[in-house]
């Protein structure tokens, strides 16, 4: 058996008295997708800042594809992020800047500009390459910047919302490309509130509430968890699982 | 789920992988931290390409570095003479300019760490593709370069005019050697002194709080030194530093290669090894301080994690409402809630974004010297009062109503859609800038109308004069800013932008309320009357005359214009803003 692509263990931040993430734990195979979702403020994103080295835990341990997140150099080599906010500078325009990711990953120059003009056509945005990114909309934005984080042939790829602000082809667009992603065995750690992507995409899914990982399982399991007797869907069991009185303590195991 | 359910490959271990070389070890990749330092340089000249007021200041800034270069070029011309003819005094004088010259990089280089250019704008960006060493290592070179026009520049004139005055062009070698030693070592050490300084305020809540009071006292006494004539004195308090080794040893590295100049050889040697040392010991510093800012948790007031792109709820409920205490102290002077909630909401965005009043605060470093003057002498000059009136109205219209429309920003369409009249939304403005700035504007027009030696009447009358004055002004921007919007920011600092009033507005409120002012001057102040007149009669074109009685008259006609036009810049800015329609 490989080894697990994302290992988690009692990861904790902690702001002041504010507890953002507690003892989050949590093992993800490789190439598989994991859905993450939480209700807004549940510590998505800092659980996410935390697996890509951005912020320093309090507490705990972490392990993307084999480096610790203390472990630059090497976390760098093997991670792609697409934050909710996608990290793109206005100033350049969209190929000016995926140039300069790749050569930030010292990709051959010929490779770069295959791979850049392949995804920009993927994406619909060959014929905006060239315009200044401070002219795109939030979506073509959004395109950039999930360009920008696959562009380095990631092992593990974070995407938070990453469907959010995109029309429906982009929407679909982006679905499948997570998707191809995921076939080449590259492993996905996706956050959204879409739950029709995550339930599309997901292998598993970890549902985060109050700083706290509160139910993990298939995504199918989770569904049958819901407590309606009717046809389970993924937001039943959100909605369940985060439902502020009865936050169950159990896991359902996979 | 729908993904293809083909086997999957087996997947390769990832352990046991170390990174790319130019990943690993302390220095940065030199290629990597390039590229990030060039396109670092790329975005800041695209940034301020595209806005017309820093365009504006690099043009005249440039405009005035160029005035002054031929006399630096002939006074450099004259010292090379004085080398070439034996006399080595002038060495001196270079070894000060030259250190002081390390000292203002070393000051450039500390505030830029401290400030925005310390800063990464898009972390998730940079920081999950390289090691924070290569980051750190492009942003300390792209603020290497980016001050070298301000140091090759006066730098490379002074000494071509050493060279010109010397009569031979070996000069430069020197020269070129201890501009670069000073740039160099001057930046390696004071950028990540600035990193630093950065860390320490982001770990402590206590720092966090006071960055805005030090950032305003800081640049209180840097326009101080600069406006105030304080830079010799400066200078000269730091004269044993400067001309004391090892920052001598630059001067004469400077004038190594100078004939005549008698410059140590041993010092020189000294300056620049001494640099190629300090270089990368300020990288790996650099690479050290960066971590340290970087990775901190930001100390915050509020305990609340909002993840990105996730709105606060309370703010929107509170925008027209103003449910505020403010909001609720307004509420019992006005009529309307929209007026209170506007004028409670803009008072409230001033003070969570004083940025926005930054462009206010400008005139007030004119107003360095005359206090100055009045530390010094102890007398307050008979102006004073009319300063103190003429800023109070300029700040009170720019700080809002001038530009009442882009400083909605994105909640503009909100505001325009909202319950609240046009009527309302000018009131609401008027009102933020004119409770707080009237009454202060009318204190301090009295105070300094009775520390000028005027009667307590007339600094009564001073006084309710301010009050008219800053609250018709206030209308008149309203106006003029309704009809003249912007709504394009501009930078401020490298992740802080700001929307001032545009050059319309800016220039015909200006030009407004110094009338304004000036003409109350004229009809109420002797002094300030005979003043005017000496400045104004010698000056009129076509051989115009004019008497005292004749200024008086045209001040009169100017007040009565003025005063007349507030009621209708009144009723302009409000159908203005209720009919308003975006483009």
């Amino acid at each position: 058996m490989s080894d697990p692509a994302v290992v988690a263990d009692g990861l904790t931040k902690r702001y002041d008295e504010e507890l953002a993430v507690s003892g989050l734990s949590l093992t993800i195979p490789s190439g598989d997708v994991y859905g993450f979702l939480g209700p807004n403020g549940a510590g998505k994103t800092t659980t996410m800042r935390m697996l890509t080295g951005l912020t320093r835990p309090t507490d705990g341990t972490a392990t993307i594809a084999g480096a610790s997140t203390d472990d630059r150099p090497t976390l760098t080599e093997r991670i792609g992020y697409l934050p909710a906010d996608p990290p793109v500078f206005d100033e350049l325009t969209g190929r000016e800047h995926l140039r300069y990711v790749a050569r930030l990953h010292e990709l051959p120059s010929d490779e770069a500009g295959e791979r850049i003009d392949d995804m920009l056509a993927r994406f619909d945005l060959a014929g905006d390459a060239d315009r200044r990114i401070g002219t795109y909309s939030t979506g073509m934005q959004k395109k950039v910047g999930a360009i920008a984080a696959l562009l380095g042939d990631p092992e593990v790829v974070f995407l938070d919302e990453p469907t959010s602000g995109l029309d429906p082809r982009a929407a679909r667009t982006m679905r499948d490309t997570v998707a191809a992603v995921a076939d080449r065995e590259v492993t996905v750690f996706l956050s959204s509130h879409v739950l029709s992507v995550v339930d599309e995409l997901a292998d598993t899914v970890g549902v985060i509430d109050d700083g706290e990982l509160v139910a993990e399982g298939p995504t199918e399991e989770l569904k049958r968890r819901a407590r309606d007797d009717g046809e389970a869907d993924l937001e039943t069991a959100f909605l369940d699982i985060t439902e502020d009185e009865d936050v169950p303590d159990e896991r359902a195991e996979a | 789920m729908s993904r293809t359910s083909e086997p999957k490959p087996e997947p390769t271990a990832t352990v046991d992988r170390t990174a790319s070389q130019s990943r690993r070890g302390r220095f940065p990749s030199p290629s990597v931290s390039a590229t990030i330092a060039r396109v670092e340089l790329r975005r800041m000249f695209r940034r301020i390409r595209a806005q017309d007021v820093w365009l504006a200041l690099v043009v005249l800034g440039s405009l005035a570095v160029l005035a002054v270069l031929p006399i630096a070029f002939d006074a450099a011309s004259a010292w090379g003479s004085a080398f070439a003819s034996g006399d080595a005094a002038p060495a001196s004088t270079v070894g000060l300019l030259v250190a002081s010259g390390w000292v203002f990089v070393l000051a450039m280089g500390v505030v830029a760490g401290v400030g925005s250019y310390g800063e990464i704008d898009e972390p998730a960006g940079l920081l999950t593709v390289r090691p924070p060493k290569d980051v750190a290592g492009g942003l300390l070179l792209m603020n290497a370069v980016g001050y070298v026009p301000y140091v090759l520049v006066p730098f490379g004139v002074g000494f071509a005019g050493l060279a010109a005055g010397a009569g031979t062009p070996l000069v430069l070698v020197g020269g070129a050697a201890a501009t670069a030693a000073l740039l160099a070592s001057a930046m390696a050490i004071g950028y990540p002194a600035g990193l630093a300084l950065k860390g320490a305020v982001h770990r402590s809540k206590w720092l966090s709080r006071l960055k805005p009071v030090i950032g305003a006292v800081v640049a209180v006494a840097y326009f101080w030194v600069m406006f105030a004539g304080h830079l010799p004195a400066l200078i000269d308090a730091l004269s044993p530093v400067l001309r004391g080794p090892p920052l001598s040893w630059l001067g004469d590295l400077a004038l190594v290669a100078t004939p005549g100049a008698g410059a140590s050889t041993v010092a020189a040697a000294a300056a620049l090894g001494l640099s190629l040392a300090v270089v990368p010991v300020g990288v790996l510093a650099t690479v050290a301080a960066a971590e340290f800012a970087w990775f901190a948790d930001e100390q915050r007031d509020t305990g609340d994690e909002a993840e990105p792109g996730e709105e606060p709820t309370a703010g929107s409920s509170t925008r027209l409402t103003g449910s505020t205490r403010l909001g609720d102290a307004f509420g019992l002077v006005c009529r309307r809630q929209g007026t209170a909630g506007v004028a409670a909401t803009t008072l409230v965005r001033a003070y969570r974004a004083p940025l926005q009043l930054l462009f206010a605060a400008v005139p007030l470093l004119f107003a360095l010297p005359m206090v100055e003057g009045v530390l010094a002498t102890g007398t307050v000059p008979s102006y004073a009062p009319w300063f103190a009136m003429l800023y109070g109205a300029w700040a009170a219209g720019v700080a809002a109503p001038l530009n009442l429309l882009g400083n909605q920003g994105a909640t503009l369409p909100g505001l325009l859609t909202s319950l609240a009249s046009g009527r309302e939304v000018v009131h609401g403005h008027v009102l933020a800038v004119v409770a707080p700035v009237a009454p202060i504007a009318a204190v301090l027009s009295g105070a300094a109308a009775r520390a000028s030696g005027r009667s307590t009447a007339e600094a009564v009358g001073f006084g309710a004069l301010a009050l008219v004055v800053v609250g018709g002004g206030a209308v008149v921007a309203a106006a003029i800013g309704s009809r003249f919007p912007r709504f394009d920011g501009i930078d401020v600092t490298a992740d802080r932008t700001a929307t001032p009033p545009s050059k319309a507005a800016f220039a015909l409120y200006s030009v407004l309320a110094t009338l304004g002012v000036s003409a109350a001057g004229v009809l109420t102040d002797e002094l300030y009357r005979v003043v005017i007149h000496s400045l104004l009669a010698p000056r009129l074109p076509f051989g115009l005359t004019l008497s005292v009685a004749g200024l008086e008259r045209v001040a009169l006609g100017v007040a009565v214009v003025l005063a007349a036009a507030v009621p209708a810049a009144y009723v302009l800015a409000v159908r203005r803003v209720s009919d308003y329609r975006i483009e």
